[in-house]
């Protein structure tokens, strides 16, 4: 039986992964005057996602993501559900094929990323198309893509070191140290 | 899908792989669900949004804060680097601007005499109120931009957002404490115009680019480069006048608008209730 107080400190190691990506996504809804970079911020958000999806399946789930999304479309003013959706679709698709890019290297887990990141970003254009019968100028779309995949190693490495404080402490935590 | 178990402690997700299955696919439902709301208008969707919106707005304030007192520092330095120049050059402004305000007020001096004889119903006036933004522009999809204010402050859908510079966009959503601009540039954003010396009237029309265009002009259109843009007023929503951008290229009849508004580097802007 574990105390209480630790069941404290393990729910707030397992909330670290979804507190990162709210941080994350705060950031990158805010005003930072950034100039034409506004267009074509990294899409930050997916960062965390993706790794932890990968890294600690459980502590990224699917309705912390849903509610990610409706946060997103809300403050952005895409349709309300539409990055929802993408983010579940992300998630899925990365976790149909975690078991085979799991245990590759990071440049593998790299590659992976910056071809599972495509596939949000193709989805946005259709369903932006079905919705508003037009289609996005492509070239944001492709900065954006191309800043995020520039953006994912250093990510990466922090969180690396982020993800191998949690394991340790949570073992401590659950063996009684 | 099955997921791994560790030695971890986990507190997210139901242990039971049914009820993970059916919790995935009423999420993917609900979005979809939303999507499809969304697409028809519909008010229930509109206020989860206002909601949302009204919620996270105080959050992005702060979190703004420190964005915007480096950008502050930042245009402090470069002001303070040409200060010299600057000074230089406000003067010899100064001096033209004082034979244009003596102008300016014979003009008006006229203007009051001459709508007096003709017995002109005057114009409504328009109130400001002036608001910050706190969030991004929008992602590559959408231009739009949240500020600080909402009904409680007096905004309304549709009303028009300048900056100094001249107009920035429309209310497009109004929450309690926040509402939405649509961006001159976002490919939703249709604003009667009319071109200052051709007296052509148009709608610009975004297209999610810097450079919107002019829409439903004639086929013998005389609008040129370097042509001014200023709103026509047209339709009761927006006061007539307010510069909207110049005409920066006229190719095979597509007509682009560089708006005088940079979205981007505009840190507060004011909101007109203007109506007939």
């Amino acid at each position: 039986m574990i105390p209480p107080s630790r069941r404290l400190q393990l729910l707030f190691l397992a909330l670290i992964p979804a507190l990162i990506t709210l941080v994350l996504t705060i950031f990158f809804l805010s005003s930072k005057h950034v100039g034409g970079l506004s267009h074509f911020m990294p899409l930050l958000p997916l960062i965390p996602v993706f790794y932890w999806g990968m890294a600690q399946a459980r502590d990224m789930p699917y309705w912390f993501v849903f509610l990610l999304g409706l946060l997103m479309d809300a403050v952005t003013g895409l349709p309300l559900g539409l990055s929802s959706l993408l983010y579940i679709a992300f998630l899925i698709l990365l976790h149909s094929q975690r078991k085979y890019i799991y245990k590759e290297g990071f440049v593998m887990k790299w590659a992976f990323f910056a071809a599972l990141l495509a596939a949000p970003n193709i989805l946005s254009c259709l369903m932006l198309w079905l919705f508003y019968a037009y289609l996005p100028a492509l070239t944001p779309v492709l900065l954006q893509w191309l800043l995020t995949v520039c953006c994912y190693p250093v990510m990466h490495k922090g969180f690396d070191r982020v993800f191998d404080y949690i394991l340790s402490r949570r073992w401590q935590l659950l063996h009684g140290h | 899908m099955p997921i791994k178990k560790t030695h971890a402690t986990y507190f997210f997700l139901p242990d039971r792989q049914w009820l993970y299955r059916a919790s995935l696919v009423m999420l993917v439902t609900l979005s979809a669900l939303l999507l499809i709301m969304s697409k028809t208008n519909n008010p229930a969707v509109a206020g989860l949004r206002t909601h949302i919106t009204d919620a996270v707005t105080p959050v992005l304030e702060v979190t703004a804060s420190p964005m915007n007192a480096v950008h502050n520092a930042g245009v402090w330095l470069v002001e303070l680097v040409h200060m010299h120049s600057e000074n230089i050059a406000l003067k010899n402004e100064k001096i033209e601007l004082l034979k244009w305000q003596a102008q300016a007020k014979a003009m008006q001096a006229e203007n009051e005499s001459l709508r007096a004889l003709l017995k002109v119903v005057p114009a409504k006036k328009s109130t400001y109120i002036t608001s910050h933004i706190v969030s991004d522009l929008g992602g590559p999809y959408v231009h739009s931009a949240l500020i600080n204010s909402g009904s409680t402050q007096g905004i309304k859908k549709d009303e028009a957002v300048v900056s100094e510079n001249g107009l920035m966009g429309r209310v497009m959503d109004v929450g309690t404490s926040s509402a939405r601009i649509l961006l001159l540039s976002d490919m939703n954003s249709h604003i009667p115009v009319i071109a200052e010396h051709a007296h052509e009237k148009s709608i610009l029309v975004g297209n999610n680019t810097d450079v919107p265009t002019l829409s439903y002009l004639s086929a013998d259109s005389k609008i040129k480069v370097g042509e001014r843009i200023v709103t026509s007023g047209d339709g009761g929503i927006f006061p007539q006048g307010i510069p909207v951008g110049v005409v920066t290229s006229v190719t095979k009849g597509t007509v682009k608008v560089q708006p005088y508004v940079d979205a981007s580097v505009v840190e507060y802007v004011s909101v007109i209730d203007y109506s007939f």
